[in-house]
């Protein structure tokens, strides 16, 4: 199921491009039209700001580079071209930035701000029912284990996890080769695993 | 024989999906509605001036409208400009009248030295180095003709002064110089340009017809300015080519240096009537009549003996013996000239 899956992901990249439906919207909001814009954004805006606040660990700067990527998405607006998949080129514009933002040495939320952040965000303690505690205590070691991996890493697995992206998508996001790609995803679903287990 | 390899499953990762299930319950962070409508607005925003060209078809107020400072700042500049431009137009023939007047008057009060030295080269020669060195000026003055005119005006007069001057120098040229031409003389003299001929000949013909002189060198002056020379010629015959040489000595003492009379005073006017034959002494004439080129060779000749360099020096003096010959040598010298 996963290799058909997958087998799908592999030969539909061009196609995706010609019949994204989310391409279609940004081509109908070049042509002025908001709705397709609002119905564009509805459908990625939580997996854009996910992947930027776990990429980052900053909530500051992750609203910093989702309102700037949306920005750079609406200011190219008329030069867009459905060569790819919409959300594949919405990351690649996020991914840029955050490249940028780290180049030019801003330093992320460390470690314990980091997990202060992320913490805050989960759903209140007092909600979960005492039999789920340790599947929540799994959730936190793998949000830990996803912040400690290098940097590298976490946003191929990311992008593979959150965005369920092919490895030729993921190369073309993030710029590298597909071997670099599969061969980050292994180091890091290998290092998950091992805390998991622990 | 090989066994066909099964189909690389590349994308099949180990775990992913026990990972895949466990990232999926973690909470869903979502940004917050401040975040939503700045973008939403942000969207809107952008379509706006799209929406207003294409629906009334006027282009956006900021193209065709220019701020009035903009308007003010460039006449301010272009009136400053045009002020400038008409100042230094004006300053122009000012400041140059001063400059052209301190030209000729360099010309006129020309050393023995430089007089001596520019004397090689003839009148025609040496209005075209003029035109070349002063190309600038000449072009100068072509471009405004009527300072030039102006200028020939004054020019004339300062000229009739140096004409004075020179029709005295003429008079007060030692009778040696002027008579004594040698026989052999080392290379002829190119011929002088025809004005130059016809100037020496008023000169000789009228020398007290200064008005004459005075309308000659007016015209001369005027053809000069007009043909961008700024400072008149003194009237000098033209020098043997030898002349120009480095060794001074063997230049030809025969040659009419018409420099030194110009400057020499009025004092020096008594040498004139002294008769051709009786020779003055070098130590009579060395202060006031021998020519510092001369009185430089003698010294040098003295300058040899006295450091013992006593092959050249007697080489020099005889060569200077030969070359002036009515010259009475000092006593120092002339026991050196007969020495066997």
């Amino acid at each position: 199921m996963a290799y058909r899956a997958s087998q799908y992901r592999l030969t539909s990249v061009s196609m995706d491009a010609v019949v994204d439906p989310d391409a279609m919207l940004m081509l109908a909001y070049a042509r002025g039209d908001l709705a397709a814009f609002e119905t564009l954004y509805a459908n990625h805006r939580g997996m854009l700001y996910r992947f930027l606040l776990r990429s980052v660990r900053d909530p500051h700067r992750t609203d910093e580079l989702f309102q700037e990527t949306w920005s750079r998405v609406i200011a190219s607006r008329a030069r867009y071209q459905p060569q790819a998949k919409f959300s594949t080129w919405l990351l690649q514009i996020a991914h840029n930035l955050m490249i940028d933002g780290m180049r030019r040495q801003r330093p992320m939320a460390s470690g314990d701000e980091a997990e202060a952040a992320l913490a805050a965000l989960t759903t209140p303690e007092r909600e979960q029912p005492d039999h789920a505690l340790s599947d929540f205590e799994r959730r936190r070691s793998l949000q830990r284990a996803i912040e400690q991996l290098p940097e590298e890493q976490r946003v191929a697995v990311l992008l593979r996890l959150e965005q369920e992206l092919s490895l030729e998508e993921i190369a073309e996001v993030t710029g590298a080769g597909r071997e670099t790609v599969k061969s980050r995803l292994r180091y890091a679903m290998n290092r998950l695993r091992e805390v998991l287990t622990e | 024989m090989n066994t066909p390899l099964p189909p690389d499953h590349d994308d099949d990762l180990p775990g992913e999906a026990e990972l895949a299930a466990l990232y999926r319950k973690l909470p869903k962070n979502e940004p917050g509605p401040a975040l939503d409508a700045a973008v939403l607005r942000a969207a809107a925003q952008a379509l706006e001036p799209a929406n207003d060209e294409s629906a009334v078809g006027v282009a956006p107020r900021s193209r065709g409208v220019r701020p009035p400072w903009l308007i003010g700042m460039s006449s301010a500049a272009a009136m400053l400009l045009v002020v400038g431009l008409a100042w230094r137009m004006r300053d122009m023939p000012a400041n140059e009248a001063p400059a052209m007047s301190a030209q000729v008057s360099t010309h006129a009060s020309t050393t023995p030295e430089t007089s001596q030295a520019a004397a090689a080269p003839t009148r025609s020669a040496r209005r075209s180095s003029d035109l070349a060195s002063g190309g600038l000026v000449a072009q100068n003055h072509s471009e405004r003709r009527p300072a030039a005119a102006s200028l020939a005006d004054s020019e004339a007069e300062k000229t009739t002064t140096v004409n004075e001057r020179r029709m005295q120098a003429l008079r007060a040229a030692p009778a040696p110089a002027m008579a004594s031409a040698p026989t052999p003389a080392p290379a002829p003299p190119p011929p002088a340009p025809a004005e130059m001929s016809a100037s020496m000949d008023q000169l000789a013909a009228a020398p007290n017809d200064l008005p004459s002189l005075k309308k000659a060198d007016a015209a001369d002056a005027r053809d000069a300015s007009a043909t961008g020379r700024v400072a008149p010629q003194v009237v000098q015959t033209p020098a043997p080519v030898n002349e120009l040489s480095q060794n001074a000595a063997a230049a030809p003492a025969q040659t009419y240096e018409p420099a030194a009379p110009l400057t020499q005073p009025m004092a020096a006017a008594p040498a004139a009537s002294l008769p051709a034959s009786d020779k003055p002494t070098l130590g009579e004439l060395s202060a006031q009549d021998a020519s510092p080129a001369q009185q430089r060779e003698l010294d040098e000749i003295r300058r040899l003996f006295a450091t013992h360099q006593d092959t050249e020096a007697q080489q020099r003096l005889e060569r200077f013996h030969r070359a002036h010959p009515q010259w009475q040598l000092a006593p120092d010298l002339d026991v050196h000239l007969h020495k066997p």
